[in-house]
Order: structure tokens, then sequence, then C-alpha cells
């Protein structure tokens, strides 16, 4: 497994730009994820990476050996890249079996404990070797895809959306049964997602992609809880933006006042505040303000609450056993730390 | 499956269907009694001999030369038009469908007159390989069309190059439409008469309508005949076997996102001339002769007989009576059919479309003879009628009718008719008012494939014309074989003409030629 640079990559389609001066390195071992929203350019880069498009300018280099550059590209079956479709994308013609071992030498192709390890990586059992792609569902069909593209051990692994056309309940597991394979393989993988949760949970770091740039590339915690900016935050998740005035490491906010996480700030701010940090508080103390909406989905429970009746209203997610009632009043406190953000939008 | 339907059928939708069902099986019953009564011993001799044996390899090694030259070609075309940056992809898709709107016998009138060399097996593998090998291109384009391009790309990032990715992923995924087309040429080839007579190559058909001719000796053209169903019911078999085969082949769910195209480079320009060479032979050399023998003088022609004007324009008024004819009698017949096949499910409703589909088995000539037996033997008064000629063209013609009628009517949702008599409408009255409606572009579009396939159709035509009816196919038939080839050309250009307009009209109103 190797490390991946990208530097400087450009790619436009009919002059319309879809990458601009894109650059970022995967370290070894690591799994990055690429977040953006649809038409950001993560698919694109997907496909440079692979040697499917030409890049404009910028280079590419797997373990330090170039695959993309001026004047250089690597054709796709030249660059040791397992790469996994959207869609799995199995051979339909060929048997399990034969989809994993359909990039090995040709001797190779007939050794059935290659096969019965690899399926064992991405936990499934042996018996589907035999089995047609069809009769597996979408979850099980990724991981044989994985499977597939970890056969000939490549220097990088590349997610398309893996899992994106699985429902609720598949995704999990099979996200789960990827990144352990992808663990125990040691691999160097890159995911191309739009699903926030996908890219949060399994990425060691997440590129945040827009408009063909990265905005931040950090840790998944560092990433929800210090955006870049305001429209990442609500693209991250649910955001509640008050305005406040900052005192260096602190902030005055209709909450009282808070600490500050990020590098310090002062005069008038817009204040970001996760939904799940709004707790509501049994004694009087604390912020007053009163139920407008509930919204009851078992674990958890959605409130909207609102201070005065002209005052803006504000999301909070409190766990689904402590719902409060509508129209009470309640004292609310915001725990951990909060980012302030001196632009205004 | 049941026997009995769920809802009970209408009487007169059963007697109608069991009809169509009649014409279809009394043809193919009626021959083979005939041919029963040659007796074993008979069969025996008229079979095992060396003039058959010809006949047979003439007949499979003409099939397996087309089959590969046309898989081929047909291959290479649509992977061009499909997977690289051709230039002027478009026309050449195009121009890759066009020769199945040209009755294969005009070809080789074509070719017949450009050359008296071009005959026999050479001849007769460049007609057929170039009027049929749109049969094949056209399931091809549409499965690589089909195919996610994921698949090639993912065969890329695992190590293959261009060449193994075709023979690995790409060439398994065409298998199905591959043998589809292949077993679809076998069953033309198989049929074929008009083409191969004028070529003077000898197959079961030329043979069938020779014995004919010459003895009337009705038990030996129905041996023949009997066992040319045979062959062709083989055909449909195994290509109904393959399209079942096929559906297993997609597992992708979702839109599939067009192929990115290799780029040709250095290869575009021969790529090109081959586009090139592949149109000047299935187009322009047809084209071509018919022009020049519409330019040449009567006297420059190898005979006397010349075309005028009264006679041109009689022949074209008795093959648009003909097929109108023709295509009312198959659509009254297919659309009871259709109507019952979509509406109504169980075992009869089954067997009775499949009857039905029966009847592409039945090549042209082998029908026509068992036609003319009958209605000497039973029906007197039919013989040799427009009517009779008629439900001829409907039998022939049947499942191609069907398979649009049956798809029109598919497209037509039940609960739209169940809102018509919930909204108080009877059985005819939702019908009239809410299925015709919907379905009628559909219906059309049925109605003029028939259309072109009537006009262009010999072999019945020939047969079976009422005396004194000369219609364009017939006038094109009798001077190409006496070498009129000026003769022959006004003919041979209005059914061009109107074979390709309607080819025309039909893929701009229903996009049956449906571009890149």
């Amino acid at each position: 497994m190797a490390d991946l640079h990208i530097t400087g990559l450009r790619k436009a389609f009919d002059n319309t730009p879809i990458l601009r001066e894109l650059t970022l390195s995967v370290a070894r071992g690591n799994l990055v994820a690429v977040l953006g929203a649809s038409g950001s350019g993560k698919t694109t880069l997907l496909r440079l990476i692979c040697g499917f498009e030409r890049a404009d300018a910028g280079t590419i280099s797997i373990d330090g050996a170039p695959v993309c550059g001026p004047g250089l590209h690597l054709r796709p079956e030249q660059r040791h890249i397992g790469y996994v479709a959207q869609e799995g994308a199995l051979f339909p013609h060929l048997s399990v079996a034969a989809n994993i071992t359909f990039g090995l030498p040709w001797r190779q192709r007939r050794v059935r404990s290659r096969v019965a390890e690899l399926l064992a990586l991405v936990g499934l059992p042996e018996a589907y070797a035999d089995r047609a792609p069809y009769q597996l569902s979408g979850g099980e069909q990724q991981r044989v895809a994985l499977a597939r593209a970890l056969a000939p051990s490549p220097a990088l692994v590349l997610l398309d959306e893996p899992f994106s056309a699985l429902d609720e309940a598949l995704r999990l597991e099979t996200r789960q049964a990827v990144t352990r394979a992808l663990t125990k393989a040691g691999a160097t993988t890159l995911l191309v997602t739009h699903d926030q949760s996908e890219a949060l949970s399994m990425a060691n770091a997440v590129a945040a992609l827009r408009a063909g740039e990265l905005v931040q590339v950090a840790d998944p915690r560092t990433l929800y809880q210090q955006p870049a900016d305001a429209e990442l935050a609500k693209f991250l998740g649910k955001a509640v933006m008050v305005p406040g005035q900052a005192m260096g490491d602190c902030a005055i906010t209709p909450f009282g006042k808070l600490p500050l996480a990020g590098s310090p700030e002062t005069g008038p701010v817009q204040i970001l505040i996760r939904p799940e940090q709004i707790c509501l508080v049994p004694s009087g103390e604390g912020y007053q303000v009163s139920v407008r909406t509930v919204t009851f989905h078992g674990s958890f429970c959605r409130v909207t609450l609102q201070a005065t009746e002209n005052s803006i209203p504000i999301e909070a997610l409190v766990p689904g056993h402590s719902a409060p009632i509508l129209g009470t009043i309640v004292a609310v406190r915001v725990e951990g730390t909060v980012m302030a953000y001196s632009h205004l939008f | 499956m049941r026997w009995k339907p769920s809802r009970p059928i209408p009487a007169a939708l059963l007697a109608a269907a069991l009809l169509a069902s009649l014409l279809v099986l009394a043809p193919i019953g009626w021959t083979a009694v005939l041919a029963w009564g040659v007796g074993a011993a008979g069969a025996r001799m008229l079979l095992f001999r060396p003039l058959v044996g010809e006949l047979l390899v003439n007949t499979l090694a003409l099939i397996s030369c087309t089959a590969m030259v046309a898989t081929v070609i047909a291959t290479a075309a649509a992977w061009c038009v499909e997977r690289t940056d051709l230039p002027g992809r478009h026309i050449w898709a195009v121009l890759a469908v066009v020769p199945l709107a040209l009755p294969s016998f005009i070809t080789s009138f074509a070719w017949v007159s450009l050359s008296p060399a071009l005959q026999d097996f050479g001849g007769a593998l460049l007609v057929v390989t170039s009027s049929y090998f749109p049969l094949i291109y056209l399931p091809v384009a549409a499965a690589l069309r089909s195919m996610d391009p994921s698949l090639e790309e993912t065969a890329r990032s695992l190590g293959l190059g261009l060449w193994q990715v075709f023979a690995r992923v790409t060439l398994p995924h065409l298998r199905p439409a591959l043998l589809g087309g292949i077993l679809l040429v076998a069953l033309n080839t198989l049929t074929e008469f008009g083409a191969f007579a004028l070529l003077r190559f000898r197959t079961l058909t030329t043979e069938i309508f020779a014995i004919y001719r010459t003895s009337f000796d009705n038990s030996e053209a129905a041996l023949f005949g009997i066992l040319l169903i045979l062959l062709c019911v083989l055909c449909l078999m195994a290509e109904s076997w393959s399209r079942r085969q096929a559906r297993y082949d997609r597992i992708a769910r979702g839109v599939v996102r067009p192929a990115s195209r290799v780029a040709l480079g250095r290869l575009r320009l021969p790529v090109l001339a081959g586009f090139g060479m592949l149109s000047l032979v299935t187009l322009g050399v047809p084209f071509g002769m018919i022009l020049y023998w519409l330019t040449q003088h009567n006297s420059a022609a190898t005979s006397v007989a010349a075309a005028n004007l009264p006679d041109v324009l009689s022949a074209t008024w008795a093959s648009l009576r003909l097929a109108l004819g023709g295509t009312a009698v198959t659509m009254a017949l297919a659309l009871p059919l259709g109507f019952l096949a979509t509406r109504y499910d169980g075992r009869l409703v089954a067997l009775l479309e499949r009857t039905a589909y029966l009847s592409q088995g039945m090549p042209g000539i082998v029908l026509a003879l068992a036609m003319i037996s009958i209605t000497i033997t039973l029906l007197r008064p039919l013989y040799q009628s427009a009517f009779l000629l008629m439900v001829v063209y409907a039998v022939l013609f049947l499942p191609l009718a069907l398979v649009s009628v049956r798809a029109a009517f598919g497209q037509v949702q039940r609960g739209l008719e169940e809102a018509g008599r919930a909204a108080g409408l009877g059985w005819f009255a939702t019908v009239w008012r809410v299925l015709l409606p919907l379905a009628g572009p559909g219906l059309g579009a049925a109605a003029a494939m028939v259309f072109v396939s009537v006009i262009t159709e010999l072999t019945a035509t020939l047969l079976m014309a009422p005396i004194g009816t000369r219609t364009l196919a017939v006038q094109v038939w009798a001077n190409t074989t006496t070498l009129a080839f000026a003769a022959a050309a006004p003919y041979a250009a209005l059914m061009a003409a109107l074979s390709l307009l309607s080819a025309w009209v039909l893929a701009r109103r229903f996009g049956l030629v449906r571009g890149v």
C-alpha cells in the first residue's frame, strides 16, 4: 500500500471548470473521504485518479511514482488501483469467485484458497463463491466488488459512493464490513461520498469539496465541530446560528457566555451551535424558552424553541425519554464549545 | 399456470383469437398431412439423395458464412458508433440500419444486373449479408448502449488493456444480443426465396418453387416444406432461449450513464473508409444500379421488354390495393389476439399467443403452396382471389403486428380501463373511448410496419396474385428473370422509394431507429 499525492489538479468540461487547482495527500494506510454535494467535482476527481479521464493540468503520484502530469497519462490498467464503482459493477456473466479473481494473472485465477481468503476478508461465507451476482443483495455485491478490487493487492483503493444504492439498514452493516476489510488489508483508500455521516464515521480524514475546490481537510471531529465556514457547517449537519459578541476565547450569546473553539475572535460574530449541544435543564436556571413544536422520533426528539414571540426559532435535539411538553416554558443550556464566524452571510 | 383465465374471456374475443390460430395452424397441418402421404419409404427415397444433401449444405454453409461475416461487420460497426469518437456517427448509425428497409430481392436485382458473375454462393453471401447484417447490428448496438460503463472501467482498473476488456467483459455482455441476431439472420436466410432465385442459388425454398412449377407434385414439395419448417422452428426456439438467458445478465439498477468514448486517433481515416465501403456495398450499389438502369434506354438492356407509364401505374395501384387490404386483414387478426394477450391470463391465452408467433417459422413459399392446395381442395371460390392473398399476408405478418400491438396495449394501464368501467362505460365503450385512443399511436406503427412488409413481399404475391394482377414486386421479378434490367428498374425504384419512405416516416414518427 502506498500514499497518494495530488497537486494543482485541474479539469474542465466544455469550458466549465469542474476541478480548480486541487491539492490533496493521503498518507499510507489511511482512509480519506472526499465529501461534497452532487456537482462538486468529487466523481471527476476519482475518475482522474483512475485514469478514465485526462487532467487539464496538475500531477498525481501514487507511492512517489507519477501517474499523471505534464505530458504523462498512464492508462487505467497501468495504475494498480482498486476501483469500486457506485453499484459494484460485478460482471454479470461470471460467478462470485470468477469476479473476485478477475484481475489476477491467469494461473492464479484457479486458486480456490485465495477466493476463500478474500471472501472472508469482506465478511462473506465461502459458499458464496459459486453464486451468480444477481443472487446477491446489493450490500453483498458491494462486498464482492471490494474483494475483487483488493485481490491484486492494489497500491490504492478508490470507492465511488459505494453505499448510496443501499437501503438504510444494509448501508450501516455494509459500511462496517467494508471498513473492517480495508483496515485489515491495510489499504490506502479514497472514498468519494455525498453522505456526511458516511464520511464522518468511516474516514481518518475528510476533505470537503465545494465547486471544485477543497474547503477544508481535517479529521472528522474537527471538521464537524470547527467547520471552516458557515456554509460547510450547514452542509455537515443541522446548525443553529445565533448572533453573539466574541471576546477572545469566549463569546457572549443569548445562551450566556460560551467557550469558543478554533482561533480567538473579537467583535460581533455569528455563533454556530449544533442542535444536540442544546440541553434542557430541569431547574429554572438557564435561558428561558417556550416549546413551539415537538417531533418525536423514538430514541431522540426534535424540538423547536423560541425565547419570545418574535425571536428566531432554535432547533434542539433531545433524548426521546426527556421530550418536553408542547407549549411549556423550559430552560436550556449549551454544552461544549461553539464556533464563531466574524463575516456575515 | 392454470388453463382457465381468472376472468372469463368474452366469446367474440375468444372466437377471433381462435380464428387467427386456426389460420396459422391449418397450412402447417395441411403441409404435414401432405408430406405424411409420401410414406416412410417414399420419404427416405426423396430425402436421402445427393440433391437434398446439396441443398442442405448450400443453405447451412450460406447461413454460417453470413453469420460470421455479418457478426464481425455488425459488431465492429456497432462498437465504433457507440464507443468511439467516430465523426458523423449519427449518420452512420442510420445508414447501418437502412439496408433492412430495402427488400433483399431488390438488392439481388441490383447485383445480378451489375455482373452475371455474381451468382451462386458468392452473390448469395454478398446479398444476404448486406441485407441482414442490421439484424445483428441493432441488438448489439442496443446492448452496448445499455451496458453499464463501470463494468469496462472496473476491468481497466484491474489491469486489462482495451482488447482484453473487449474479450473478457464486452463480448460476454454482447453474447445474447449476438446470438439472437444471428438466429434472426439464419431464419431470414432459411425463408428467403426471391433473392436466391434471382441469383440462381439453390436452397430448399427455390427447390420447392421449382418442384411446384414443374410437376405440381404437392407431396414432395410438402416434404421439403416440413423440413424447412422444422429448421425454422429450431431457430425460433433457440432465439427465445437466448432471450431468456439475457434476462439474468443485468444486475445494475438505475440509469445508465453514457460510456466515455475511445479516441480513434490515427485509425480515424481507415475506420471512416470502412464505413464508407460498407454503405457503398449495402446501399450505394443497389441504388446506383437502379438509377443506372433507369437512365438507360430500353434497347441498352439485354431484352426487348419495355416499361411504360400505364403499366407502372397499374402495378403501383395493384401493390397499394393489396397492401392496404393485407394490412387491414392482419390488424383485424392481431388486435383481438393482442388484447387477449395483455388483458387475460391462463395457459389457453399463452398457447393462442404462441401459436400466432409460430407463423414466423413458416416460409412464405410453404404457406402459399399450402393455402393454394387447401383452397383448390376445399374452398374453390377463394382460389386465385385477392382476399385469399390478403389472408396469406395476414398469416405471414401476424407475428410482426402482434409484437407491436401487444406493446401498444401493454402500455395502457389496466387501471384506466377499470376507471372507464367505474365511470359507467360498457366493455365495448371502454375499448372504444379509453383503450384505442391511448394505444392509437402504437397501433398505427404496427399497421405501418405491416404495410411496408406487405408491399415488399414477393413470394406469396408471385404464387397467388389473381390472374392479370401484376404488382411492383411481380414486375421486378418477371423482368429480372428475363434479364430485362432496364424494364425492371422503374418498378424497383418505386419499391425502394416506397419502403424507404415508409421506414423514414416510421422512424421519425415513432423513433424506431434511434440515433446515438
